[in-house]
C-alpha cells in the first residue's frame, strides 16, 4: 500500500493536504439531464471543502452550453462575489450573437470574471472570426481561455495559440483522443496548457503526461458537477506518479497559469 | 478492513472493497500502457485495496463463450480472491439435463456469476429470447451481468419483471445526473443492482442513490482494466453516506448476493 499523503487521504476520504486547485468546474442546469441540487452554491463549497479543493475554476453550462445570454453566466457571478478566494470566474459566450456576447463579456469582466469559456457546443466552428472578437476582448485584459477540446479542434485552434501568446489556453478534456497532439502543443506553446477532465477516465493517461516531461503543463480539473468531483480527482490521486508531480498538477501549475488572477 | 496511515502518523481503517467489474485478457486491439491478465490485475488490487473480484474473460465477448469460459477458470484457479464469472447466451446448456442442469455443473466449477453480452452477439436480452437460461440463474439466484450499453430500458424493464428472483447487476451506467430511466427502474425492480462504476461519475451521486433507494443494491466496482481504478476508490470514499453504507457498497452487498446463490 501506497504512504503517498495523497493517496492516504483520498483512501480515507480525507480532505486533501496542499494547495488543490480544480480549474475546470461547472454550475447551472443542464438540459440533458438533471444534477441533484445543481443550483446549490453553498452546498457545491462545502463539497469543495470536503475533498480539499481550495479554489474552484468555474464556468456556466446555461451559457457555455445552453448558448444563454445575457444572464447565462448568473451563478459564476454570484460565486465570486460571494466567495472571492474560492472562484475563478470564467465567462461562457455564444458567438452566434455579438453584440450580446460583448455586452456579456463588459458585465462578467466588471462583475470580477477574469476567465473567458468557449465550448462549441453552441454550433459554431472555433475557426469562425465571431470568435476572434472574444478573443481580441481576452487578450486585452490578460484573461486565460478555457477552450472545450476533444481532439480534432487542436489544429484549428493552433493558430490562436500563435496569434494570442500573451493569453494562457487551458485545453479542456486533454488526451481524450490523440494524447500525443495534446503534448505537441503543450511542449511547442509555452501558453498552452492541459486539463484533464475526461469521463473515460482512461489509465495510464496522467502517467503519460508526466512521462512525455508535460508534467509542468497539466492541471487538475473535474468538470464537476457535469461529473463527479471524486472520481476525477481519483485519476490523479491514484496515478502512478510522484508526490512531487501530484503536487504540481493538483494546485501549482493552475497557480502558474492565473498568475496574478489567482484568487486570494 | 485495512489499516491508513494518515501524514503526521494518524492511523485509520481503510475499507476493503469486492470489485464487480474486472475484465481480464488481451483484447483485440491493444490498450495503451496496459496489459490486463491476472498478474496486473492483482497488482491492481493490491495498490487500491482491493480485495476480491468478480473475473471476466475478454475472449467471452471477442472469441467466443465456450473459449472465455475455459479460460476465465483456468486463470483464476488457485486465486481465491478472484471470483469467475461465466458468459452464458440463449443457447447455452443445450445439452442434456437442460439449463437446470448446466446451471448446476457451472456453479459445481466454482463460477460465482453469469454475464450475458447481447449487442456482441446476435440475439436481444428479452424474455421470449432468454428464458430457457433466465429461469434457470433465477432458480438458482445466480446474478447476471449485464452492461448498459448492451440493452435498452424496455429490455431491463421486461427480464426484471419476468424473473423477480433473478439479481441482475448492471455495469457501466452512464455519466448522467439524476438518470431518468435508471431510476424509473430502481423504483420498479427490487431486483436491480448497480454498480457505481467510474463509469457513473454524478455530481454527489451516490449520497443520491442512497438517500432514495438505500445502500443495499449498489456496488463497487473499477471497471478494470481500461480504467483508473483510483477514480472509484475516490467515488466511494468520499460520498457523504454512512461508514455502514460504504462498507456495503464497497463489499458488503455483493457478498451478500453472492451467498444467495442456491448452490
Amino acid at each position: 500500500m501506497s504512504t503517498d499523503r495523497y493517496v492516504e487521504c483520498a483512501r480515507g476520504g480525507a480532505a486533501l493536504e496542499g494547495l488543490v486547485v480544480d480549474i475546470h468546474m461547472h454550475l447551472g442546469e443542464h438540459v440533458g439531464f438533471h444534477i441533484p441540487h445543481c443550483r446549490d452554491l453553498d452546498l457545491f463549497v462545502r463539497e469543495m471543502d470536503a475533498h480539499g479543493v481550495d479554489v474552484g475554476g468555474v464556468a456556466a453550462v446555461p451559457a457555455c452550453l445552453g448558448g444563454l445570454q445575457p444572464g447565462g453566466n448568473d451563478m459564476v457571478v454570484e460565486a465570486v462575489r460571494r466567495w472571492p478566494g474560492r472562484f475563478f470566474g470564467w465567462t461562457a459566450v455564444n458567438p452566434h450573437y455579438p453584440d450580446a456576447m460583448l455586452a456579456e463579456l463588459e458585465r462578467c469582466y466588471e462583475a470580477g470574471c477574469r476567465g473567458l469559456k468557449l465550448h462549441d457546443a453552441v454550433g459554431l466552428d472555433y475557426a469562425h472570426e465571431n470568435y476572434r472578437l472574444a478573443l481580441d476582448f481576452a487578450a486585452a485584459r490578460g484573461m486565460p481561455v478555457l477552450i472545450h477540446t476533444w481532439g480534432g479542434q487542436l489544429d484549428e485552434l493552433e493558430g490562436y495559440f500563435q496569434h494570442y501568446q500573451a493569453v494562457n489556453w487551458s485545453l479542456a478534456h486533454a488526451g481524450c483522443s490523440d494524447p500525443d497532439k495534446y503534448v505537441r502543443m503543450a511542449r511547442t506553446y509555452e501558453n498552452v496548457y492541459l486539463d484533464t477532465c475526461f469521463s473515460g477516465s482512461p489509465r495510464g493517461l496522467i502517467e503519460y503526461f508526466v512521462e512525455q516531461d508535460v508534467a509542468e503543463k497539466v492541471m487538475f480539473s473535474s468538470d464537476c458537477y457535469f461529473m463527479g468531483l471524486a472520481q476525477q480527482l481519483g485519476r490523479v490521486v491514484f496515478a502512478k506518479i510522484s508526490a512531487e508531480h501530484k503536487a504540481m498538477i493538483l494546485g501549482e501549475n493552475a497557480r502558474r497559469f492565473l498568475g496574478d488572477l489567482f484568487p486570494r | 478492513m485495512i489499516q491508513v496511515i494518515f501524514p503526521g502518523g494518524t492511523v485509520a481503517e481503510g475499507i476493503s472493497h469486492f470489485d464487480c467489474d474486472a475484465v481480464i485478457g488481451r483484447p483485440r486491439a491493444p490498450l495503451p500502457n496496459v496489459e490486463p491478465g491476472v498478474e496486473d490485475l492483482l497488482a491492481e488490487m493490491a495498490r487500491l485495496g482491493v480485495s476480491k473480484a468478480l473475473v471476466r474473460h475478454r475472449a467471452c465477448s471477442e472469441v467466443g463463450p465456450e473459449t472465455g469460459n475455459e479460460l476465465v477458470l483456468a486463470q483464476t484457479a488457485g486465486r481465491d480472491e478472484l471470483a469467475p464469472v461465466w458468459m452464458l447466451t440463449p443457447d447455452s446448456f443445450l445439452e442434456p439435463g437442460g439449463a437446470q442442469a448446466g446451471t448446476g455443473r457451472m456453479l459445481d466449477s466454482g463460477v460465482a456469476a453469469a454475464w450475458m453480452h447481447p449487442a456482441g452477439q446476435d440475439y436481444v436480452l428479452e424474455p421470449w429470447c432468454c428464458r430457457r437460461v433466465l429461469t434457470a440463474l433465477a432458480e438458482r439466484r445466480v446474478p447476471l451481468i449485464v452492461e448498459w450499453e448492451n440493452v435498452t430500458g424496455r429490455q431491463l424493464h421486461e427480464v426484471l419483471a419476468a424473473f423477480p428472483r433473478l439479481p441482475l447487476v448492471l455495469l457501466r451506467s452512464p455519466r448522467m445526473g439524476r438518470n431518468r430511466t435508471l431510476y424509473a427502474l430502481l423504483e420498479e425492480h427490487e431486483n436491480l443492482h448497480v454498480a457505481v462504476t467510474p463509469t457513473y461519475s454524478v455530481y454527489r451521486g451516490i449520497e443520491d442513490l442512497c438517500g432514495r433507494f438505500g445502500p443495499s443494491r449498489f456496488l463497487f466496482g473499477t471497471g478494470y482494466p481500461e480504467v483508473e481504478g483510483g477514480a472509484a476508490v475516490c467515488m466511494l470514499s468520499y460520498a457523504q453516506i454512512s461508514e455502514q453504507d460504504r462498507l456495503a457498497i464497497a463489499s458488503g452487498n455483493l457478498e451478500r448476493l453472492l451467498r444467495e446463490v442456491e448452490r
